[in-house]
């Protein structure tokens, strides 16, 4: 069980506040989404929880430490970006992967980029858009953190690859152990695969719910309680 | 870990090592065949050669640590969750033996021209022609060791500089360029104060005037003055590698708390 | 990835909906495996806590059993199977008598309209 916290945190870049202090503790395991409109303060929320990036005031921590840059151990970021080293292999990602990352699955990975129909000899450069997302999946679930922070890994996606990364997701997560933020845009396609919901608006988190308790008493679809608590 | 950073880090810059090293190649075709030819235009692109040799490091670093946020890998490489001096070294060490490659080249190169040119002159001339090359050889490890002691200065500076102006916004990278700039004004200062030579220059290394003593020992018309401070100590080594181990501790720190992606 | 789901009900409870339908019609015999948590979650689309939460609700309600280690299997007590197999045609009946009243039919019509549909299509008396 993990637990991660935000205390009053402020995120600015330059004069402009993307977080305004956020107040919460996530739920300890599932999947939450964070959902809420462009430039809302979402992936700097991620980026956050990751230690990519520091706070300008409040704390975030994970299981009572700070997070920093070495929280990689704890929480694995999954970039929107095509964050993959384009010069190795399929192949030589997940070595690389495996030498980087304590606790890296590798056989788990060499699994997953089979079932997806990738080979390993072929060069990260010459991968399709879809295939690189998958890879990238891949070699994070692989990293079995306790903390998975995935920034938009359905958008600009054809169907077919957002039904490979929706299934990836809930085949090999383990939603009693591990917490999984996805950020995403696809709010109906998400949807039915979320625990948790965080809206985050004009840099504030406006919901922070279980989703099956939100519907059962609310009964609305999260793409309506966005559109009310966005407006 | 540091072995599989380093391998990426190595395997990364290879093709840009490659391209350096084609024109490198194509350059010490030319001092050959110029050498061959007896023609003092081996000499110059010799100095070009030697001079490009100062910012190779420089230029290999630059890419490297530039490379990350480019190829939009910042990501990647921040999140993993190794100690920044790990993936600092990686780089710099990737970068270092590239260098190291690249010099052993050249001397072979330099010393192998020098040869071809005195077989190609006449028999007085030849005499001198051997004087100098007995010099250089004397002069080797201090040239060796001043080249590579600015090289991996400048490139220094230069990825602290890249890393300022990935810890603060916009003025970044002019804040680490006046700081650099500063620090090695102030540094240099002190190096040539008397008490940089009273607490340091003690424990002789190379002793210059020796050196310059041994090499034209006998030959009247073949002398040179030599400048107190060309001679190298111990105690000046230790404690510019210690700097140079501080500087790479100051880079680690700021990758593992200033620089931020984006 | 099948099953639609609506927006205004929690998705355990579709879900519960959806396997009960399975087992009243035969499709799923009684003590039959259930597929794995994980295997459901992805065939329904949705989260594994979620067919967790499922699986627990209609144990409780004695539609299945789980054995340890075994998995979740659907329960061989036929009056349970026909006491769902009850309440589902209920809730339908429920749905259609007020899908009619919204239309502004009647008990006799719509009892007529039933008949009718049941003489074409033909179908068990």
């Amino acid at each position: 069980m993990t637990n991660v916290s935000c205390s009053n945190v402020t995120k600015k870049y330059g004069r402009k506040e993307a977080l305004r202090e956020v107040d919460l503790t996530l739920p300890e395991n599932g999947i939450a989404g964070i959902i809420g409109p462009n430039g809302s303060g979402k992936s700097t929320f991620l980026k956050l929880i990751s230690g990519l990036i520091r706070p300008e005031s409040g704390t975030v921590t994970i299981n009572g430490t700070e997070t920093g840059r070495k929280s990689g151990a704890e929480a694995a970021y999954l970039s929107e970006e095509d964050s993959l080293y384009d010069f190795m292999t399929v192949g030589k990602t997940i070595a690389f992967s495996s030498g980087v990352y304590p606790g890296f699955d590798r056989e788990l990975a060499h699994t997953l980029v089979e079932e997806m129909k990738l080979d390993e000899n072929d060069k990260v450069k010459h991968l399709s858009r879809g295939n690189k997302a998958r890879l990238k999946l891949a070699v994070t679930m692989a990293r079995k953190t306790p903390v998975l922070c995935l920034d938009e890994p359905l958008s600009g996606m054809d169907p077919l690859v957002r039904e490979d990364i929706l299934r990836l997701i809930v085949t090999h997560l383990d939603v009693e152990h591990q917490l999984c933020l996805i950020t995403s845009h696809e709010v109906k396609e998400l949807e039915p695969f979320l625990d948790h919901v965080l809206i985050i608006h004009d840099g504030r988190i406006v919901v922070d719910r279980n989703v099956e308790e939100l519907k059962e008493t609310e009964r609305k679809s999260l793409i309506d309680l966005l559109r009310e608590v966005t407006v | 870990m540091w072995m599989t950073l380093w391998k990426k880090e190595w395997q990364e810059s290879l093709p840009r090592f490659g391209i350096v090293m084609g024109v490198f190649l194509l350059m010490y075709a030319g001092i050959l065949t110029a050498s061959f030819n007896t023609s003092a235009f081996a000499l110059l692109l010799g100095f070009f050669a030697v001079g490009l040799h100062l910012v190779l490091l420089l230029l290999l670093w630059a890419l490297s640590f530039h490379g990350e946020w480019r190829s939009r890998t910042q990501w990647t490489w921040l999140n993993i969750p190794a100690p920044g001096w790990k993936l600092v070294t990686a780089k710099l060490a990737a970068g270092f033996s590239q260098y190291v490659i690249s010099i052993a080249l050249l001397t072979a190169v330099g010393f192998l021209a020098m040869r071809i040119f005195a077989s190609g002159l006449e028999p007085q001339l030849r005499e001198s022609i051997e004087m100098m090359q007995s010099v250089l050889t004397g002069f080797f490890p201090l040239m060796l060791l001043a080249l590579t002691y600015g090289a991996v200065f400048l490139g220094l500076g230069l990825v602290f500089i890249i890393l300022m102006a990935r810890s603060v916004k916009k003025v970044g990278w002019v804040i680490g360029l006046v700081s650099a700039l500063l620090f090695s004004y102030v540094y240099s200062a002190f190096n040539q104060s008397s008490l940089y030579a009273a607490l340091f220059h003690h424990g002789v290394v190379f002793d210059a005037e020796q050196t310059m003593q041994n090499v034209t020992s006998g030959s009247m018309n073949f002398q040179l003055e030599i400048d107190q401070g060309a001679s190298i100590y111990a105690g000046q080594l230790a404690v510019e590698m210690l700097l140079i181990a501080g500087i790479i501790a100051l880079l680690s720190w700021m990758v593992d708390r200033f620089v931020q992606p984006s | 990835m099948s099953i639609e789901f609506n927006d205004y009900q929690p998705i355990y409870q579709q879900l519960m909906d959806h396997i009960s339908q399975r087992i009243c019609r035969g499709d799923l015999a009684p003590g039959e495996k259930l597929p794995s948590v994980r295997v459901m979650a992805v065939e329904a689309g949705v989260n594994p806590n979620t067919v967790s939460r499922t699986y627990m609700e209609l144990e409780r309600e004695k539609i299945v059993e789980s054995r340890r280690g075994q998995g979740t299997f659907v329960t061989e007590e036929k009056t349970v199977i026909e006491k769902l197999r009850k309440s589902q045609a209920a809730v339908q009946a429920d749905r259609f008598k007020s899908s009619m009243e919204q239309l502004g039919i009647d008990k006799e019509t719509a009892f007529q309209l039933l008949e009718n549909t049941w003489d074409r299509n033909g179908g068990a008396s």
